[in-house]
Formats: structure tokens, sequence, C-alpha cells
């Protein structure tokens, strides 16, 4: 306890009286440090919340139900998304239709697969509506009209990343030529043009379910895929529970399932975090290493007096972890303050631009809070390390030998 | 009160052993002031380190008060120079970061004593050592000798049952040697304090009443 007061008031007395300039660059430092903790993985973060939301909006939905066994399609669809909607963690269902297809203009062909959907049904699941960039939403009743997706139209923007497989100059009003596997060929004015922003989602097109109806008949009421959109915080595997209740024999993917292919990239992202943040608690650990290592140096003989009249080891090394740890604080807290006042608002006015959409930073306090206490724990052993050893040297070798 | 008996000190420096303590007996009485005197490399400081439980010896035994501190720990030595030994050093070893009355209360503070009882007695120790308008002082901003004071003042928070001075007027001009060691002759007499210290000036010799003649890490009956 004796030695906690006087590592206490050492502590104090060192901050308050030692040298400013090794304050003030160390508090830099460490603040320098803590932002690099935060930034880069909650831009990783950021990035990766927006491929989920895109792929969950645009996409898959949070839940997707598909056919099992050797019968490619769901029967009894209306009954089945009445069904769906009216269970407890479930917003919104949709139905949708596949059809491969190739799409010619001008001389130009891409290869893409067309959904048939409810216009209106669509909607309460998918955000798609929201990302038209020419021309307009489909309607239920529309018939002879395609919604691309703008890396399939081209839409004459050469800097789209899947541009030269595209139809390259395709506008809404456009009339295309599709032809669908089976051998069906059909004329389409392009009604809208739409940009999600995600790769996967600008390469599909859309048409109205009345359309497929009017190709093939015996495609009513039946579908391919179901899309169901949960409540916020509703567990899916609950969900995907109770619609195999109400129709057994079903297949499900989750969005994360459903996306696969960001998985990889989403996985990657994380290693980089760890990376970024070992690399961040390194620096912050050599900083205060050496600082505490050159004050112990300096003051060796210091210490070995303060020894020799008494004052405890405890108390010494003790003072040194203190002043680390008042170090980080301050040093969290001024990095914390310029990251949620500063850094994160600049960011929200100018953000970063990824290949699928802006990518906002996220502040997450359970990461803040974390990534404060990892970085004390880490200031702390850096500050012990060298002070122990100090410590344990020979009293008359500290005080004579400097 | 303390008492010393074959003690030796051998330090290794690589493969060569410096003998600078030999088979050193002798006991220093309650009171006395005692004055430890040889030539340079004679051992002098090496014995009061001895005494002082700042170093450990190679062989011998030291007693103090009947009770052996050379068998132990090294917390149970700190604790005893923190309550019953005073050390003052020759250079002015002050806590740059601390005034003369914070260095002077800290070993009070790492006793456990009640802040308002060592704060006061640090005071009137620096009011007793001629330095009671300067305890706000930071070190630097002290002369040698006035530094020097707050050592003792320092060594002193604690009453001490003995009190080290390892040639504590060696870096001052004559004026401050002179109120240093007159500092100490009258800390003996009024307080009672048993004092040892270290000089290799004959001058310092009107100060004490007991002395330890060393010569070649041994003691000898003479200074020479």
């Amino acid at each position: 306890m004796n030695s906690l007061k006087v590592a206490v008031f050492l502590t104090i007395k060192s901050i308050a009286r030692g040298n400013v300039r090794v304050l003030v660059l160390t508090i830099l430092m460490l603040i320098l440090v803590y932002l690099n903790l935060l930034f880069t993985p909650a831009l990783l973060d950021g990035a990766v919340e927006t491929v989920n939301d895109k792929t969950i909006n645009t996409m898959s939905g949070d839940v997707v139900v598909q056919p099992a066994g050797e019968v490619p399609v769901i029967g009894n669809v209306s009954e089945l998304v009445s069904q769906i909607e009216s269970l407890n963690g479930v917003s919104a269902a949709c139905a949708r239709n596949s059809l491969g297809a190739d799409i010619s203009y001008e001389g130009e062909r891409a290869t893409t697969v067309v959904y048939a959907i409810d216009p209106e049904q669509d909607q309460k699941v998918f955000r798609i509506s929201q990302n038209i960039i020419e021309g307009s939403y489909l309607a239920p009743e529309d018939t002879d009209q395609i919604l691309l997706g703008v890396q399939i139209a081209g839409n004459d923007r050469k800097d789209l990343a899947l541009y030269s497989s595209s139809l390259k100059s395709v506008h809404a009003g456009d009339r295309v030529s599709v032809s669908y596997v089976g051998g069906v060929q059909k004329q389409y004015t392009v009604k809208g043009i739409f940009y999600t922003e995600l790769t996967q989602g600008d390469l599909r097109a859309y048409i109205t379910e009345k359309e497929s109806l009017a190709m093939n008949p015996l495609m009513k009421d039946k579908a391919s895929f179901i899309h169901v959109k949960t409540k916020d915080n509703v567990k899916l595997e609950s969900v995907i529970e109770e619609i195999k209740g109400i129709r057994p024999g079903l297949k499900f993917q989750t969005w994360e399932d459903y996306g696969g292919f960001l998985r990889s990239m989403t996985d990657s992202f994380k290693q980089i975090i760890v990376i970024l943040r070992a690399n961040a608690l390194i620096v912050a650990a050599i900083t205060i290493f050496i600082v505490t290592y050159v004050d112990l140096v300096n003051k060796r003989r210091q210490i070995g007096i303060q020894r020799a009249i008494g004052i405890t080891g405890a108390a010494i090394v003790l003072s040194y972890i203190l002043r680390a740890i008042v170090y980080a604080i301050v040093g969290i807290l001024a990095a914390a303050l310029i990251f949620k006042y500063i850094v994160v608002p600049v960011e929200a006015q100018y953000p970063f631009h990824f290949p699928f959409g802006d990518v906002f930073l996220p502040v997450n306090v359970r990461y803040l809070t974390i990534s404060a206490l990892i970085l004390c724990g880490v200031t702390a052993v850096s500050a012990f390390i060298p002070a122990w050893r100090t410590i344990r040297t020979k009293i008359i070798d500290a005080i004579w030998s400097s | 009160m303390l008492t010393v008996k074959n003690l030796t000190k051998i330090y290794k420096m690589g493969n060569v052993e410096v003998k600078a303590l030999l088979d050193v007996s002798l006991a220093i009485k309650k009171g006395d002031i005692t004055c430890i005197m040889g030539k340079s490399g004679s051992g002098k400081s090496t014995l009061l380190r001895q005494f002082g439980l700042i170093d450990r010896p190679t062989s011998g035994q030291i007693m103090l008060d009947g009770r052996d501190a050379t068998r132990l720990s090294d917390g149970a030595r700190s604790k005893l120079r923190l309550t019953y030994l005073g050390y003052i050093f020759q250079e002015f070893a002050l806590i740059s970061e601390l005034t003369a009355h914070e260095n002077v209360y800290l070993p009070g503070m790492m006793l456990g004593d009640k802040a308002a009882d060592y704060r006061k007695r640090a005071k009137e120790l620096l009011e007793v050592v001629g330095l009671g308008k300067r305890i706000n002082h930071k070190p630097r901003e002290l002369s040698g000798g006035e530094q020097q004071r707050v050592a003792i003042a320092r060594a002193l928070i604690n009453n001490p049952r003995i009190l080290f001075a390892d040639e504590p007027c060696a870096n001052l001009d004559t004026r401050s040697s002179e109120l240093i060691m007159g500092t100490l002759v009258k800390l003996n007499k009024e307080l009672g304090v048993t004092m040892v210290f270290v000089s290799h000036d004959p001058d310092d010799k009107a100060y004490a009443s007991k002395f330890i003649f060393l010569k070649d890490g041994r003691q000898v009956p003479e200074y020479i």
C-alpha cells in the first residue's frame, strides 16, 4: 500500500515536472498509434459492412429459400410467401425466377441471368428501385420492358469494372435482344438502368413476372428462389427452422452463404485488420519501452539512491508503469476525441470510394474500449520490463557504475 | 549497536579480484561520532556501504543491535535502511523532480506515516539544517551545500538509529563543509543520533570522537 502511495506520488511529480517535450512527443506518438489502431480497421470494417449491406439489399435478402432435390422450382409460391411473411421475425418475402440469357445490342453481346420479379413485392425486400440511374423501375403490368444492371448495359461508362464485356452503350429507352436458354428470343425496351455499386449485383437484369408468364405460363405460382427479409436482431437459424416447419424439403442459405464469393474478401480484411493492429501495438510497445529505457538510463543513479534510502523496488517499478498508463490514457482519450469528432465527420463528408460503394467509418464503442485496454496493457508491460530489469541491478552498481 | 566481525569484501572485475576489505572487525557504540579515515582506495567507502546495507560482504558478519544483517533478504534490508539507518551520499543525491520538502518527506511516506506528520517533520528538519525558507526549491535551484543539507534532513526523516555519511563534504567549499559537519555534530548532540562518516581530510578528525583507520582494505591502528 505504501509502495502504491509512493508510486502514485512519484508518477504525478515526474509527469508534472519532467521533460515537457518528452511528455508531449510520447503522448503524440500514442495518439497516432491509437488512431492507427482505430482508423484502418474501422475503414476495413466499414468496407465489410458496405459489402454485406449491399449483398443483403440487392441480391440475397437475409435468407434465400431454394428448391431441393430434383425439382428445380418451388411450387405454391404465393401461399408460401404469405406464410413466411406471417412469421414473427420476418418483415417481407418475395419470389424470383431466374432465366439464363444472352443480351445483344448493336453487335455487342453479354451473358447474364434475367430475374422475373413482382416489382412491388420485390421492393419490400430489395433496394434496387433506389439505385436507378437512368429511366425508371419496373411496374407490375410492364411487358416487353427490361431493367438492366449497369455492368451489363455499359451505359458508356468506360470506368466500369466490366465495361469491356458489357453491351457498352445501352441507355434507358434503347431496344435490346434477349435470347433465353431454351430458345425463346425477345426484344425489350430498356426501362431503366440500375447501379448498386456491387459488381455482381449489377450484372443482373430484371423483367416482370407478367412478362415471364407470357413466355412460359407453366411457371405460374412457381419460383426459383424466395428471398426473405428479417427484422433486426432476429436469429436467421430460428427463421429457417420456422420455414422448415411450414414447408419441409427446401434448401436454405443465409446471406453469408449466398455471398460466399465475398467471404474470402472479408476474411482477408479481417486478417489485414489483425496484422495492422499488431503493428500498431508493437509501435506503441517500442515507443514506451524506449521512453522508459532512456529515462531509466538517465536516472539509473537516482533510482539506486532511492533504493538505498529504502524506497522499495515495487514502488519504483509501479511509478514507471503508472506513468506509461497515464501517457496511454491521455493519448487514447485525445485520439478517441479526434477520431469521433474530426476523422469520422470529415470522412463522412468525403467518403472513401470503393468498387462496391462509399465506405463510412463505423464508431464501434466495444472495439474502441477493447483497443484502449489492450493499448494500456501493452504500454504497462513495455514500461515494466526495463523498470524491473533496472531495479534488479545491485544498488552499488546502479549508484557508482553509472 | 553495530558490530562487524571478520568482514571481507572482494570485487571481481573480470578475472581480477580486488580485495577492498580484509578481515575487518570493530564495534560502533551508541551516540558515537565515528570517522573512517584512510587514503584513496583504502576501503573506507566500501566499509561504509557494508554498514549501510547497500552492499553485501563476501564474508563476515554485520550485527545491528544483535541482529545478523548479512543473513537478511533484500526486502528486509530495504526495510532496515528505511527505518533504522540514514545514509548521506558524497554526491548530491536528490530526486530532481521533487522539491527540498518532498525529497525529505519521501522516505516518511514510504514508511507509511500520516501525511501531516511527515510533512511537518520534514519542514522541521529543513529548519534544523537551515533551509526553512527554501523548502519549495528544487535541487537545481539549490547550491551544493544546500543540497547536501537537504540530503541530511532526508536521512533523518524516519528517526534513524545510525546515520552514515560518505565524504559528505567532498564536493563542497570550505565554508559549506564546515556548515555540514557542524550540522552533523549538532544533530548528534541534540538528537542523539549515532554517526559514522568517511573522510580523507585530517581536519575532519576534529568532529569525531572515535576513529577507524584503513589501509589497503585492512584496519590499522593509526592513520598513516
